[in-house]
Order: C-alpha cells, then sequence, then structure tokens
C-alpha cells in the first residue's frame, strides 16, 4: 500500500522540529532529512564515491565527510554546491522511500528545510508550512545555536522565503509561542488520516 | 648597737628557758579546755536550706511561685553547728508532684518540709522553728498537643553532597503546652539547623526554637543529618492526569518531561520515574481554554535537589471519543 507522505517545511527558526515530536505522538514517523543525509554521506558507498569523485579524496578523513573541506569548497562555488545537491539529494529521496516503504503506520512524514531545492515534490502528498513571525524565528534560532540574530537573519535572507512556501502549502502550523500547536497539528494529522487512509 | 643586740639575746634566751616552756605548758591546756566546754555546750543558730523543686508535671505552670529557701533555726552542740555554719546544709530536693492535685493551689506544710529536712542533719540536732510555716504556691493546667519537630530552614550542604536520608530526629514528636489559642497556631516546633556546612553526617542534640509562653516535654531533640556524595541523574517523567471521564482521552505534549537532579550514589540505581509523578487534575484541565497548562512535581523524592524540569508548561488536548 501506498504510504503517505507529508513534509514538514520551514524556514529556520519556525520550529519543524517541534511539530515533527508532536507528529510522532500521533503515531505519524517522522524522517529527518537533514540529519539523515549527514549520516547517509557517510555510510552510502554510492554516495561516498560520488562525493569523492566531485571533491577528490581530501573529502574524506579516516572515513569521515571532511566538512570544512566541503564547505570550504563549495562556499564561493555555487556550481559546485548544485553538483553537490545533485548528488546528495537523489540518494535521500531514495532513501525516504526504502524508510517509508519500512514503516507500518501508513501516513509517515519527512523533516526538511529545502523543500523545494530537494526535488522531492514528486513523493510528497502534503505540505505543512511552520510559520512563526519574523522577530520570533530569529529569537529562537539565536538562542537555539548561540549565535548573534544578525547571523539568522542572513541565514533565513538565504533560504525560500516563506511566502513562496505558503502558496504550495496544505496546511499551515502557526508558531508564535502564543497559539498552542498541539491542537493544530492533531486537527490537520486527523484530518490527513481519515482523507488517506479511507 | 651593743643593746640592741644584748636585748635580742635576751628575748632569745627566755623563750628557750624553763619558765616559758612550763607557762607555754599550762596555756595551751587551759585553751584545749576551754575548747571542749565550748563545743559541748548547746546554742542555737539560723540557718538558710535552699530547696530544688522538682516533679512538676509539664502540664502545670506557676502562677505564683513556691519559696526557694526556708530559714531554720536550730540547736545543738557547737561542734555540730560549727559543721553546718562551714558547710552549709545541701540543698533540699522537694518532689511536687504529690502536692499538685489539679486544684491549683499548692500547700506544703511545715511537717512536710522537716521530715525532707530531717535526714540532711544530725540526730542531735533539734529543729526549733522553720520559716515560712508552709510552703504555698498557686498553679494552673496548661492545655497540651503532639506536633513533630523539622529542622528549618534547610542544612548547608558542602557541594555535590546531598541527604542520604531524610532528616531523622528523636523524638519525632514533641508535646507542647500553653495556652489553647497559642497552641492552636503552632504546627510544628522548629529546630534551626546546626551552623557551617555539612558534609559529613551528623548527630547532634541541638535547642529547639522555643515559642513564647510554651513548655516542650523535650528540650533536647537529636537530630541526626546523614549527608553522602551526590550525582546528577536523568528520569523521564510521563504526565498523568486524575479525575478523567472513560470517554475523554487526555493527549499531553510532550507525553513525558525530562527531569535532572541530584542524588546521593548510595540511591543513584536504586530511584526511577517511579519515585516521580506530575499529576494534573481533570476538573481543573476542563477550565483551561489556552490549551496551556503550567507543570510540577506532585511526588518526588525527599533527599534529592537541584531539582529541574525541562518543561514548565506543556500543551494538551482532551478529546471525546
Amino acid at each position: 500500500m501506498k504510504k503517505t507522505i507529508i513534509a514538514i517545511t520551514g524556514g529556520i527558526g519556525t520550529g519543524k522540529s517541534v511539530v515533527s515530536k508532536i507528529c510522532a505522538q500521533f503515531n505519524v514517523p517522522v524522517y529527518d532529512c537533514d540529519a539523515k543525509a549527514k549520516l547517509l554521506m557517510n555510510d552510502d558507498a554510492q554516495l561516498i564515491a560520488n562525493i569523492k569523485a566531485l571533491f577528490g579524496d581530501e573529502a574524506y578523513v579516516q572515513n569521515s565527510l571532511n566538512r570544512n573541506f566541503i564547505a570550504s569548497q563549495v562556499f564561493n562555488s555555487p556550481n559546485l554546491l548544485a553538483k553537490l545537491n545533485a548528488i546528495v539529494h537523489p540518494a535521500v529521496k531514495n532513501d525516504i522511500a526504502r524508510w517509508a516503504a519500512s514503516q507500518s503506520s501508513n501516513v509517515v512524514a519527512i523533516e526538511t528545510a529545502i523543500l523545494l531545492e530537494s526535488n522531492l515534490s514528486d513523493i510528497i502528498d502534503i505540505i505543512i508550512l511552520v510559520d512563526a513571525p519574523l522577530d520570533v524565528r530569529i529569537d529562537r534560532a539565536a538562542k537555539r545555536d548561540n549565535v548573534e540574530s544578525q547571523l539568522i537573519t542572513k541565514r533565513i535572507e538565504n533560504q525560500t522565503p516563506q511566502s513562496e512556501l505558503k502558496k504550495i502549502a496544505n496546511h499551515i502550523v502557526i508558531n508564535d509561542n502564543l497559539q498552542p500547536l498541539l491542537p493544530q497539528i492533531y486537527n490537520i494529522i486527523s484530518h490527513i488520516k481519515k482523507q488517506y487512509t479511507n | 648597737m651593743k643593746s640592741v643586740d644584748s636585748r635580742k639575746n635576751k628575748v632569745v634566751k627566755y623563750l628557750f628557758s624553763r619558765d616559758f616552756a612550763t607557762f607555754s605548758f599550762f596555756l595551751v591546756i587551759a585553751f584545749g579546755l576551754w575548747i571542749m566546754h565550748s563545743t559541748s555546750m548547746k546554742r542555737e543558730i539560723k540557718t538558710r536550706v535552699p530547696i530544688k523543686y522538682y516533679g512538676v508535671p509539664d502540664v502545670y505552670s506557676f502562677s505564683e511561685n513556691l519559696p526557694t529557701s526556708v530559714s531554720l533555726s536550730i540547736r545543738d552542740e557547737g561542734v555540730e553547728l560549727w559543721k553546718y555554719m562551714r558547710n552549709n546544709i545541701d540543698s533540699l530536693p522537694l518532689n511536687l508532684e504529690p502536692f499538685l492535685d489539679g486544684s491549683g493551689n499548692i500547700s506544703i506544710s511545715s511537717d512536710a518540709i522537716i521530715q525532707a529536712i530531717r535526714p540532711r542533719l544530725a540526730s542531735s540536732t533539734q529543729i526549733l522553728d522553720i520559716n515560712p510555716k508552709n510552703l504555698v504556691g498557686k498553679y494552673f493546667t496548661l492545655h497540651s498537643k503532639q506536633v513533630p519537630f523539622i529542622v528549618m530552614p534547610s542544612p548547608s550542604l558542602a557541594k555535590h553532597h546531598v541527604l542520604a536520608h531524610p532528616i531523622a530526629i528523636e523524638p519525632p514528636i514533641v508535646t507542647i503546652y500553653g495556652d489553647k489559642n497559642v497552641l492552636d497556631s503552632i504546627q510544628n516546633i522548629t529546630i534551626p539547623p546546626p551552623n557551617g556546612v555539612i558534609s559529613k553526617t551528623k548527630s547532634k542534640s541541638i535547642m529547639p526554637i522555643v515559642p513564647k509562653n510554651i513548655k516542650l516535654s523535650n528540650y533536647n531533640p537529636q537530630v541526626n543529618i546523614a549527608v553522602e556524595m551526590s550525582s546528577e541523574k536523568r528520569i523521564s517523567v510521563p504526565i498523568t492526569v486524575r479525575n478523567i471521564p472513560d470517554n475523554i482521552t487526555f493527549m499531553p505534549f510532550p507525553k513525558a518531561v525530562d527531569i535532572s537532579f541530584n542524588i546521593g550514589v548510595s540511591r543513584f540505581n536504586t530511584i526511577s520515574s517511579d519515585d516521580f509523578s506530575i499529576e494534573l487534575d481533570y476538573n481543573k484541565l476542563i477550565d483551561i481554554k489556552s490549551g496551556r497548562v503550567d507543570i510540577s512535581l506532585s511526588k518526588q523524592p525527599i533527599d534529592i535537589d537541584n531539582i529541574k524540569l525541562s518543561h514548565l508548561e506543556i500543551e494538551f488536548i482532551l478529546s471525546k471519543e
């Protein structure tokens, strides 16, 4: 039976992880794309070979991805970054498919900050956008990462605008520290489960 | 100069003469006879005997105290009187319990006092008079109540140390006596903690803080403070709800709260999430419209400290089946 895959997306500081945790509590298993991609780059033999082919053997130190080296290479080279994404994103996509198939739940979710950039649209059934006021996002992310708020602002500017994501989102969860998240997500998940399991 | 030396020689010569020796011999004999005569003569003196009362039940308090001493006129031979004058008569312990009948008045007759004093005097000593004739006082009955001793504030423990066990106080309960209104306002008797920072198990008798106009049945409770090295432990405690109807489902987020705390190393492996609880009351939850509720520990072990909860507020849904 085909699994219904929900994408939980949103910019930095919107609170995707909390939403993922609540989804998991409602028996919707969640795949963390960012964390899994990091694992795959260290574990997937084909992906490792492709990365080495692109960056050379320096890309790995003692069988571990040399993040600093990769970052320095792609920092001023959008072309190289696009090539890296073209290697990593399909590997993640394949892993999502394998992972989703192995889940007992008919409804599963993935958490990703780069939904549009990662070309996952063909496997995604529903998009939940997590949104929050800009000042809340900056404050939340700065505290979490223990960095200056200016740095968070720069990161936000480099991400797909929330307004673009709103255009494609099926559901929007407001995580503004005022409205409770639980009923919002409960209603969305209940609706999705009813819609896709009947 | 010669004449002074000559006089001195004359005096020395006289002191060692037979005449002077004979005079001295009879002088000593006369003094001895005089002493014998004086001491064997019966005489009278007045002396004061202090009284130490005991045996007053805690339930009684004196409004008019009994005299602290009595004056005795006694007669005896000089030798005995000389002993009394030189050594004084020991204070007289007097048990009041037989005289306290609950009437509020106490009167101890001279006969009873004499009976008590008699053994302290020589058999030859005559008691001629005693003053006052009767020992008189007034007392009233106090109300009583039992309350626990508590050590307050908590003792200062050395860094990385915790209580190995709850503070033990022996006796744990004390009877307090006093006016009913005062008793009603007292729920416990406070014992101040030992001074300084405690890094080793300590057992000490500590004077409690006695409220005004209150008597205690025990003024020397023994406080045992067992301390040991501590370590941080983390436990996940589920959130539960009581009084919830069967057709209602309680859905909290998060379902469980991580708790970190310091605990003594001896108890590190014995403590579990069962020792804690975070319990909410359904009857209070139904009045909360925000979907958020503050949480705190409803149950926790006593001998842990530095407790931190990962969440102080949770979200919840009450779903009807």
